[in-house]
């Protein structure tokens, strides 16, 4: 019997393709932004006002992340933002390689900040880097303030974390001070903004944000040769 | 709901290294480091590598699953410990920001093989 160290991430494989995928959007001055939350939080809600109200100096695209169907793609090329389907069969969360293909298929020309939507999980997309510059939690404060303290890893994992639907705070009975307080417990840097897609409340302070964070991620593209 | 894929990775990174040792050799243990701070349950990756494991030089390993604790370390105070409350990374002492020191780990440590003579046997035959 012989021991043999290995010593590697088990996900190397995927490391290595989301640090690829970094350096090409890099070269192509594009800033990449993880958005991810339980079913049904809000992520499509979220991008559709984003993208609506985000200055027209920013030329957004999006690659969405579904189990089976293309409704949420259709959603935002509605708004004309130009959009692209991954469906993921069986499979709980996008990884690198998958973002790998679609940035190959998907014409990128002229865009810079490509919102990526992944599928509606609360643990596994936490683990999977693709990439991005920037990952984005939305939460929908309806499922209660002790969330954060029991699925951990995406709140801790995320530079923001949107509490959406805090119109209904009043039939949910949730606090929304609880809810920031165990968010900040698992992640003291977190910028937290409480909105809701539905009335607009706190939109603004979250697109606010958003703005000088992709300011200040904005690299010139190098290249100008790739395809 | 992962840890199917995560099981795949880890029979990559054992074959891998059984294979570079030619034919015949195969896996008898896998020694992999899980974080407490990850989003991996151990029995189901545990159940997912032995569903996984037929048919490959993993056939008749064992996986062993070591535990790491989220320890925490503040830049400020220079505390370092277990969080005092699960999960949390606020600083006990200070009440700043604290950092991971340790609890984020998914990473093959070592694998031991060994050559069966039955698999030469059968490969030669
Ligand atoms: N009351 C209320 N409902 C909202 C709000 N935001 C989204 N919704 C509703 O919540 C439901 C789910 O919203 P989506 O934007 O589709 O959520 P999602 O996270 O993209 O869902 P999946 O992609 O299926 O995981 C829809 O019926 C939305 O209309 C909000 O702020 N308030
Ligand atoms: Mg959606
Ligand atoms: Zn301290």
């Amino acid at each position: 019997m012989e021991r043999v160290p290995v010593e590697t991430r088990i996900l190397k494989s995927n490391d290595d393709y989301a640090q690829a995928n970094r350096r090409l959007f890099r070269q192509r001055g594009i800033t990449a932004i993880n958005f991810m939350s339980a079913p049904g939080a809000g992520k499509t809600s979220v991008l559709e006002q984003t993208l609506r109200q985000l200055d027209g100096a920013f030329h957004p695209a999006v690659i969405e992340g579904d189990l089976y169907t293309t409704l949420d793609a259709d959603r935002i090329q509605a708004i004309g933002v130009p959009a692209y389907q991954i469906t993921t069969g069986t499979c709980c969360h996008l990884d690198a390689r998958m973002i790998s293909r679609a940035i190959c298929e998907f014409p990128l020309h002229g865009i810079d900040t490509l919102c990526i939507e992944n599928v509606g999980n609360l643990v596994c997309p936490a683990e999977f880097d693709l990439g991005e510059d920037l990952r984005v939690m939305v939460y929908s404060v309806v499922e209660g303030a002790e969330k954060p303290r029991k699925y951990p890893l995406m709140f801790h994992q995320s530079h923001a974390v949107l509490l959406n639907k805090v119109d209904l705070v009043p039939y949910a009975g949730v606090s929304i001070q609880e809810l920031e307080d165990n968010v900040l417990a698992v992640n003291p840097n977190a910028a937290i903004f409480p909105v809701s897609c539905r009335t607009g409340q706190g939109l603004s302070n979250w697109i606010d944000w958003l703005t000088r964070s992709l300011d200040l991620l904005r690299a010139p593209a190098v290249a100008s040769g790739c395809v | 709901m992962h840890e199917a894929g995560i099981a795949a990775g880890v029979l990559e990174l054992a074959e891998r290294v059984a294979a570079d040792r030619g034919p015949g050799i195969c896996v008898r243990t896998v020694r992999v480091r899980v974080g407490e701070f990850t989003g991996v349950a151990v029995e189901a990756l545990e159940f997912a590598f032995e569903s996984l494991r037929t048919h490959t030089r993993c056939e008749d390993a064992v996986l062993e699953v070591e535990r790491v604790p989220l320890l925490g370390l503040c830049p400020n105070c220079g505390w370092t410990g277990p969080p005092a409350e699960p999960y949390c990374l606020i600083c006990p002492h200070c009440g700043q920001p604290a950092q991971i020191l340790s609890g984020r780990e998914l990473e093959v440590d070592y694998v031991d093989i060994e050559g069966s003579e039955e698999h030469h046997g059968a490969s030669a035959g």
